[in-house]
């Protein structure tokens, strides 16, 4: 009798622990997140991508109502983390993951030297974040270029040695396209390691130009240190309103940017998915967070669904037209 | 005296709460092999993010200077640098340490460290914009000649056993050549895998070298013994002025290498270190025990790496161009704090900057004082039995290399790089040249191929019509002549019968 007395507790007990655990599962599935969610930055502390989502983490876990930490997955210049995003992340237990996907720095996976199997495919973006369009810059005070065309000139008559950044950057992109355009634009190139190795290589006289993107040259620019010569993109940008477009210029298309987007784990469910793209959407309009980022000369924009394609697709066309990778070394 | 006036702003409790953090956190992750000043700042950006500009800063700034002088407590007491820029120092410190001298060591690392940091500090205060003009001549090829002149310093770093070290140099450049080329983007040595394609990194082969290497060494020994071999340890936690005049021109030589090195963008403390210690040994004296635990050696590179620490934030503060990682997540800092690097800065918001400037100085005053309390504590690792230490330094070398970068690949690095440094440490091929060969490979190549794209192919000319780069070949000339040369110091031969 006492014997089954127990027995009946027992039961009863582990009916009610299993009950409370349904309960809870069901209540943790019906919150997502239910705990930290990560953004994995696919290059060390301390570079632009980590500075700018290390702003944003703060605000997306306000909208999201649970901590957001920054991880840094660095090396093969993104590559060791997007394989792992591509390829490995799974949409049930890295569901409370998003990382960081660099336009054009992806696009090596074009580069058959890479011998990638991955493609814009291969990914689940989420949204577009930030865009920064190519600019070229000289000296403030270098007599020779008044404007672009004078540069253009100068590098049909002779070599203009400019800083790209490194090989199949978006900056390097703009020089590649230039050669296209220009019939006999001649160019040297003197690799550089990040854009504040590029303003001391022009400002100390080692270069002609620049080839960059606006955000980080915004202050050099406003110091009267660097002047721009040509922004690269299809109108005038707006926060260089009266600096003219290549296209402007020559009437030959010559755009590049550099974008960052957040993507998720494939497979990831659609409801999901609508949890993050709309917390993202409301963190990048928090007024707060739009000044911060003003300040950090990051320019935001935020695009998802058709618009984001339209931008990748159109990134990856830039891409394979100027095919960097089929140029001889130095020009 | 403009800049005296915001002295005071610094010494109100929120931006002396901000040095305190900054230090303790810079101390404890600075120690950590892997876990360098680079990280420690950012993850102090979103803790300071609602701050006052000016705390913020003086927070980054003291993290700065106290992840840089951490990194030696674990390079002298266990041949563990906690980051690149204390790895030469784990040669004189940690033989004094296992002479038993390991407080010597550390309260000389001491005053090295907060001297340099604090000149380097009134050099950024006073001398900033002049300096700043002086990082401009630096171009392709006064960086391939730097990275010649810090190349010299595997002969002395060698002792005595040249080929062998002119070895362990070249295959540190063939390592350095690991990974996508940045001028062709192609890929090289990477044999389709995607771990190697961004090279090897300085920090896993930096740690494997000497952390990784040095516990599997701890594990010859008799797992019970310690190894300072002693069981007490000294009081004498401040240094007396007889040692500092002992090294007196070794710290000199130290923090002028240092200031002059922090404002080449690129170089900062991991190539200062090594200049400032050949330069030493070069210069020794008779008596002197250059790779036995000889305080002066130490003196130049704690000197050194800390005399960085405030010139190679001279580009960043007046053209916005960081001299090393630090300086930029700190650039990032200063941005997000709505200020940009500039003439504006110091035009537009002196109370900001200059109050900032004191702060890093004071910072090095204050980290001397927490430093020097926590000395002993500290060493008391050296008593600590073989058979616990190598365990809990590699657990240390795994955890904070795949921290640093999240990449698992980076710790198969690491550890590869361990057992070479083992092999090379045992049959005496200078671990120390395979680093120097894989810090200073990239900066050398860069700057070569563009010098020879500059130049059309005619490279000599071109480096020779450059006043600093003919300044540093003659400082070459000088090293390799005094490599050449029989060192005073050098009373013993058995080291020179390991040569071929």
């Amino acid at each position: 009798m006492f014997k089954i007395k127990n027995v009946i507790i027992n039961a009863v007990s582990v009916m009610a622990l299993v009950g409370i655990s349904l309960i809870g599962a069901t209540g943790a599935q019906a919150k997502f997140p239910a705990g930290p969610v990560s953004i994995q930055v696919p290059f060390a502390p301390g570079g632009g991508a980590d500075r700018t989502f290390r702003l944003f983490a703060p605000y997306l876990s306000k909208e999201l109502g649970v901590p957001v930490k920054v991880t840094n997955v660095a090396g093969g210049g993104g590559w060791v983390s997007w394989s792992q995003v591509a390829n490995e992340w799974n949409p049930k237990k890295d569901d409370h993951k998003l990382a960081v996907v660099n336009i054009p720095h992806v696009f090596s996976f074009l580069n058959p030297a890479m011998k990638r199997k991955e493609t814009l495919k291969s990914f689940n973006f989420l949204a577009w974040h930030s865009y920064d369009p190519g600019l070229w810059l000289v000296r403030w005070d270098d007599e020779r270029f008044k404007e672009l065309n004078d540069v253009l000139e100068y590098a049909v008559k002779q070599p203009i040695v400019v800083a790209p950044g490194s090989y199949g950057s978006d900056d390097h992109i703009g020089v590649a396209f230039a050669q296209q355009a220009v019939p006999g634009f001649k160019a040297k190139f003197i690799t550089s390691k990040g854009d504040n190795s590029k303003i001391q290589l022009l400002l100390g006289k080692h270069v002609d130009m620049v080839a960059a993107n606006v955000g980080y040259f915004i202050n050099s620019i406003l110091e009267r240190k660097l002047r721009p010569i040509a922004v690269l993109h299809p109108e005038p940008w707006g926060p260089l309103p009266s600096v003219p477009t290549f296209q402007e210029v020559t009437g030959k298309v010559n755009i590049t940017y550099a974008g960052r987007t957040l993507a998720t784990a494939n497979g990831l469910s659609e409801e999901k998915r609508g949890v993050y793209l709309a917390a993202i959407k409301r963190a990048m309009n928090n007024p707060e967070y739009i000044q911060k980022e003003v300040a950090n000369r990051n320019h935001l924009m935020f695009a998802e669904g058709e618009g984001m394609w339209k931008l990748l697709n159109g990134g990856q066309k830039v891409a394979e037209q100027a095919a960097y990778w089929k140029q001889k070394g130095v020009q | 005296m403009e800049s005296l006036d915001f002295l005071v702003n610094v010494v109100s409790l929120a931006n002396l709460g901000a040095m305190f953090l900054g230090i303790i956190v810079g101390l404890i992750v600075g120690a950590i092999p892997g876990l360098g000043p680079p990280m420690a700042i950012a993850l102090m950006i979103p803790i300071s993010f609602e701050w006052p500009p000016e705390t913020a800063l003086i927070l980054m700034v003291a993290t700065y200077a106290a992840g840089i002088y951490g990194g030696s407590f674990t390079a002298i007491l266990l041949r563990a640098p906690g980051t690149s820029a204390s790895a030469a120092s784990s040669i004189e410190g940690y033989e004094m340490t296992k002479r038993g001298r390991a407080i010597e060591a550390i309260r000389m690392s001491t005053f090295a460290s907060v001297m340099g940091g604090i000149i380097s500090g009134f050099v950024l205060l006073w001398l900033a914009p002049p300096l700043a003009t002086v990082s401009l001549l630096f171009g392709p090829s006064e960086y391939f000649v730097v990275a010649l002149l810090g190349l010299t310093a595997i002969a002395a770093v060698s002792f005595g056993a040249v080929l062998r070290g002119l070895i362990a140099g070249l295959f540190g450049l063939f390592v350095s050549t690991i990974g996508i080329d940045a001028a062709t983007a192609f890929p090289r040595f990477t044999y389709g895998m995607t771990g190697l394609m961004s090279g090897v990194g300085i920090l896993p082969a930096v740690i494997g070298l000497f952390a990784f290497a040095q516990a599997l060494t701890l594990c010859e020994g008799s797992p019970k013994s310690n190894i300072s071999g002693v069981s007490k340890l000294s009081w004498n936690i401040w240094p007396r002025i007889s040692e500092i005049v002992h090294c007196r021109w070794s710290l000199f030589r130290g923090w002028i290498t240092g200031l002059i090195m922090g404002i080449v963008p690129a170089a900062g403390g991991s190539v200062a270190q090594w200049i400032a210690y050949s330069w030493e040994i070069q210069r020794g004296k008779p008596g002197d025990k250059f790779g036995e635990g000889e305080v002066k050696g130490l003196a130049a590179t704690e000197g050194s790496n800390n005399g960085v620490t405030g010139t190679s934030l001279i580009p960043m503060f007046v053209l916005g161009i960081p001299g090393g990682i630090s300086a930029a997540v700190i650039l990032g800092a200063l941005m997000i704090h709505g200020l940009q690097p500039g003439d504006r800065l110091f035009r537009d918001s002196p109370e900001v900057i200059y109050t900032v400037i004191w702060g890093f100085i004071l910072a090095n005053f204050m980290m001397g004082g927490i430093a020097a309390a926590l000395a002993r504590t500290m060493a008391y690792v050296t008593l600590f039995p073989r058979g616990l230490l190598a365990p809990i330094i590699m657990i240390f070398c795994v955890v904070g290399t795949f921290t640093a970068s999240g990449n698992p690949w980076d710790v198969w690095i690491m550890v590869t790089f361990g057992v070479i440094g083992y092999l090379a440490q045992k049959y005496n091929f200078s671990p120390a040249g395979i680093l120097l060969g894989i810090i200073l490979g990239p900066i050398a190549e860069g700057g070569l191929r563009n010098v020879l794209i500059l130049s059309d192919d005619n490279p000599l000319s071109f480096i020779f019509a450059r006043w600093i780069s003919v300044a540093i070949i003659i400082m070459i000339a000088i090293a390799i002549y005094y490599s050449l040369k029989p060192k005073k110091w050098e009373t013993k031969t058995e080291t020179k019968t390991l040569e071929e």
